[in-house]
């Protein structure tokens, strides 16, 4: 518990001010909703008995049909009207799916609903009668997965590459002759490789067998005395990254996850981060051009630790909270683009719900307040409590 | 200087280059057939004729008109088993059987010559197909054989028809003709099936020189060659441009607002830094900064025009502006439907430009000309005015060309809320539709807008502060 308080305390900001602090409260929750949503809004009940017979639905697959067969006299099974000798329930009994027959769409959460307060709709449902608050909760989830993770693969392409760029420069990194001759070889055998007719299975064993063999051999053969051949890693990223950034971000993100044939939320985290790690990758070369000239670096070269070290144990953990800042605002900037492509209904397939899709609905329906008010804050407050974050942090690194 | 920027001009040129590439090859993603989706507009009889010799002429001409029936790029590289003349077969499934016919038998000639046999195959049998029952049955199988990939099934359909025909009395002596050829042809390339050739897995390079759908893409859009909208058959570039002139006096209006009203606030809340009001205005334009564009137009529209509370604004569209007897109208018309998606527009950009430009004055307020200033008996006002303003501008200046391409993108989920006829809307209706030929120009001069924004960026920075002595990097 100590730990756990010290822990806490530890988290960047959190000494700053009552706001942050709350900001990462209110993400905590938003993150443990996230993970134990499906135990928190689901319409099988944790514990239920039939005829003296116990089930636990929601942790095995016990479903309405496999009960109606076992106890026919209570068939058809219905979760939310059979009366269980003893049951007990999520606190909301709906899942995001779930759609309510008896309610309807559109319920307000102050209308006069039917049925005991049990099965309120405590904020309302949507168009199709589905609950907002389970919809919520499952937007989280959405959410927080589509940020997080499109945002740490965009930190895992974007800090090698960018912090390549800025050590090697253009001249930095230098090949022997033998050196160039095999990386030559190497793309040329996997551009053959790929024209071969063979299954692309084999094809894509064979060529990463090849680069990997590639690398193993310049590895062994790297050497202190510098080659002739100077690869310009820094243009050759730099490219990359103006290239991306010459798209305007939204039309291309809105188009690739048009023209992608597999709808869901790995194509959306996937396009997010293919359009986030150049900011990155710009952000890491700034930090590592600034570091190279420091007086700690320059020794370490003199000493002639080899670069790869010096990159690994000098330069990219000192990166690190600087790095974090800008992965906290990446994160916001791809909760908001994940939630305005969900609002336009492009990307997720239909039957998924979350934050945007719910505040879509709404536009349709001008007088359900409760899909403007509640989805909308829960995206307002998330990207709130990140800007504030990721706002004292970078007060404090001024300091 | 004038050097620098016509470096900078042709870098931003080999940069929407390579865009323009990607752009291409995205658009030849798309799913669905570019021909096909073309047909019905060309072509109105096309849905009517159901023989599959008509249907392929009718295919082709179109692919012609619209030059879809050209090599993808200026060079093209293919396994040496395939024939070159593989991308003028048309329509694409006919190109994926070849394909795997090619591949089957190592055989690029043969695979052309039976092609071309099944082809004046269907030009013959099938227009008789109603008179005889041996060319109907001809027509049928040429059709069946086209969609089979393997070369040995489609071996065993040309034996079962070859044996029927022969019996039918109807049979002319042409038709039995074509049944021989193809099956000679068939037989050539089913023997070679199997026999790996190392020599047949190295690719060919095929140089097609302009002549080809890239080459015509871009200069279409270089000349602005007129582009055919799939939905109305209108010219996809007065669509655009109608289009464009709307989210221009759009983003003009909510820039301007932005930023006139972000120099202002952060000037003052600069000047008055610590104090317990500024701190209030601080974390309102924090709270505008988080608040999410397309949430606040929700409110909006909920709070101040669907009537649940008030009605003040329109909700919507752009008003009958058309029917306005005069300017004045027309304009106080268009400024009432224009004044909630420019708020919506601007509050995020004006945040965001304040909390700068609050930043930038505390921190010349700190630089030591300012005490000397002071010191001098310089006022207040004079050194706000005359000192501070001018150097704190430089940073909110090189925001400018940095904003653009933001704006862009922001205005595209306001001009779908509100319903405003601009690119954004455009973009997203033509995207939904699957209105290809109009979404791609858009990417292009959306691309094409972004990169000369950062140009702009830094010709103004330059201008702004001639201490940045250099452009590059």
């Amino acid at each position: 518990m100590k730990k756990l308080i010290s822990l806490i305390r530890a988290l960047p900001g959190w000494s700053s001010g009552f706001s942050v602090r709350f900001a990462w409260l209110f993400l905590f929750f938003i993150g443990f909703i996230a993970v134990f949503g499906p135990w928190i809004a689901n319409e099988k009940p944790y514990y239920c008995k039939l005829d003296g017979q116990s089930y636990f639905p929601l942790f095995t697959s016990v479903s309405e049909s496999g009960l109606s067969s076992k106890h026919p006299s209570h068939s058809p099974v219905n979760w939310h009207t059979t009366k269980f000798e003893s049951v007990w329930r999520t606190p909301i009994p709906f899942g995001y799916r779930t759609i309510d027959l008896k309610a309807g769409s559109y319920i307000s959460p102050f209308a006069d609903q039917a049925g005991n307060n049990r099965f309120r709709h405590w904020l309302g449902t949507d168009a199709l009668g589905r609950d907002v608050l389970a919809g919520m909760i499952r937007g989280c989830r959405v959410s927080l997965l589509i940020g997080l993770g499109s945002m740490l693969i965009a930190l895992l392409i974007g800090v090698p590459l960018g912090s390549a760029a800025a050590w090697w420069g253009n001249k930095g990194w230098r090949l022997t002759i033998l050196q160039f001759i095999i990386m030559l070889f190497t793309c040329t055998v996997v551009f053959l490789v790929w024209f071969a007719p063979i299954t692309i299975l084999t094809k894509s064993l064979v060529s990463v067998f090849l680069v990997l063999a590639a690398i193993y051999l310049l590895w062994k053969s790297r050497s202190y005395s510098r080659g002739r051949i100077a690869v310009p890693i820094d243009q050759l990223v730099m490219g990359w990254v103006s290239i991306i950034d010459g798209f305007p971000a939204l039309f291309l993100i809105l188009i690739l996850v048009a023209i992608v044939p597999l709808k869901g939320w790995v194509v959306v985290m996937l396009t997010i981060a293919l359009l986030r790690w150049p900011s990155m990758a710009r952000y890491m070369r700034a930090e590592v051009f600034k570091m190279k000239e420091s007086n700690y670096i320059k020794a370490a070269q003199i000493l002639n630790v080899p670069s790869w070290q010096i990159l690994r144990r000098h330069i990219v953990p000192y990166a690190f909270r600087p790095v974090m800042i800008s992965f906290v605002f990446g994160v916001s900037s791809a909760i908001l683009a994940e939630s305005s492509l969900s609002f336009l209904g492009i990307g997720l397939p239909t039957e998924e719900i979350n934050w945007g899709r719910l505040l879509a609905q709404s536009r349709n329906h001008f007088d359900a307040w409760w899909l403007v008010l509640f989805p909308g804050s829960a995206i307002f407050f998330t990207l709130l409590s990140l800007y504030t974050i990721g706002n004292a942090w970078q007060k404090l690194s001024e300091k | 200087m004038i050097r620098s920027l016509l470096r900078r001009c042709l870098n931003a040129l080999v940069l929407l280059g390579v865009i323009s590439i990607i752009a291409f090859y995205l658009s030849k993603l798309v799913p669905g057939d570019e021909v096909l989706d073309y047909l019905s507009l060309d072509d109105s009889k096309y849905a009517a004729s159901v023989d599959p010799f008509e249907q392929r002429v009718a295919y082709a001409r179109v692919a012609k008109k619209r030059s879809l029936d050209l090599p993808l790029f200026y060079l093209s590289v293919l396994p040496s088993n395939y024939p070159d003349s593989l991308f003028l077969i048309l329509p694409v499934s006919d190109r994926q059987t070849v394909k795997k016919w090619a591949q089957a038998s190592n055989q690029k000639e043969g695979t052309i010559d039976l092609y071309h046999d099944l082809q004046r195959g269907l030009g013959y049998a099938c227009p008789l197909a109603d008179a005889s029952p041996a060319a109907n049955q001809l027509c049928q199988m040429v059709s069946e054989l086209l969609h089979t990939h393997d070369l040995f099934s489609a071996h065993h359909i040309i034996l079962r028809h070859h044996s029927l025909i022969a019996k039918d009395s109807s049979a002319t002596p042409e038709t039995l003709a074509i049944l021989d050829t193809l099956n000679k042809d068939i037989e050539l390339l089913v023997r070679s099936t199997g026999k790996p050739q190392m020599a047949k897995w190295l690719p060919v390079f095929y140089w097609h020189g302009t002549h080809n759908q890239y080459h015509q893409w871009m200069g279409g859009f270089i000349t602005f060659k007129p582009l055919t909208s799939l939905i109305d058959g209108r010219n996809a570039w007065s669509k655009i441009f109608d289009a464009l002139s709307w989210t221009l006096l759009l983003n003009g209006l909510a820039f301007i607002l932005a930023i006139v009203l972000g120099v202002l606030i952060g000037l003052w809340s600069g000047t008055h830094d610590g104090l317990k009001k500024e701190r209030v205005v601080n974390i309102i334009l924090f709270t505008l900064f988080a608040l999410p564009s397309f949430w606040l137009a929700t409110l909006f529209i909920y709070f101040l025009s669907s009537g649940e509370w008030f009605s003040i604004f329109p909700a919507g569209g752009l008003g009958p502006y058309h029917s306005a007897s005069n300017v004045f109208q027309k304009w106080a018309v268009l400024l009432t439907h224009l004044t909630l998606p420019v708020l919506c527009l601007a509050l995020g950009s004006l945040a965001y430009i304040s909390r700068q430009m609050k930043q930038s004055v505390v921190n010349q307020f700190h630089q030591p000309y300012v005490l000397s200033l002071r010191s001098l008996g310089v006022s207040e006002k004079t050194i706000l005015r005359k000192h501070v303003f001018r150097n704190a501008l430089f940073p909110v200046i090189t925001m400018i060309g940095g904003a653009l391409p933001a704006l862009l993108s922001g205005s595209l989920i306001i001009e779908v809320i509100f319903s405003i006829p601009g690119m954004g809307r455009l973009m997203y209706t033509s995207l939904v539709a699957r209105d290809w030929p109009v979404v791609f120009p858009i990417l292009m001069f959306g691309a094409a807008i972004t990169v000369f924004s950062y140009i702009l960026t830094d010709v103004i920075y330059k201008w702004a502060d001639p201490r940045v002595k250099s452009l590059e990097t």
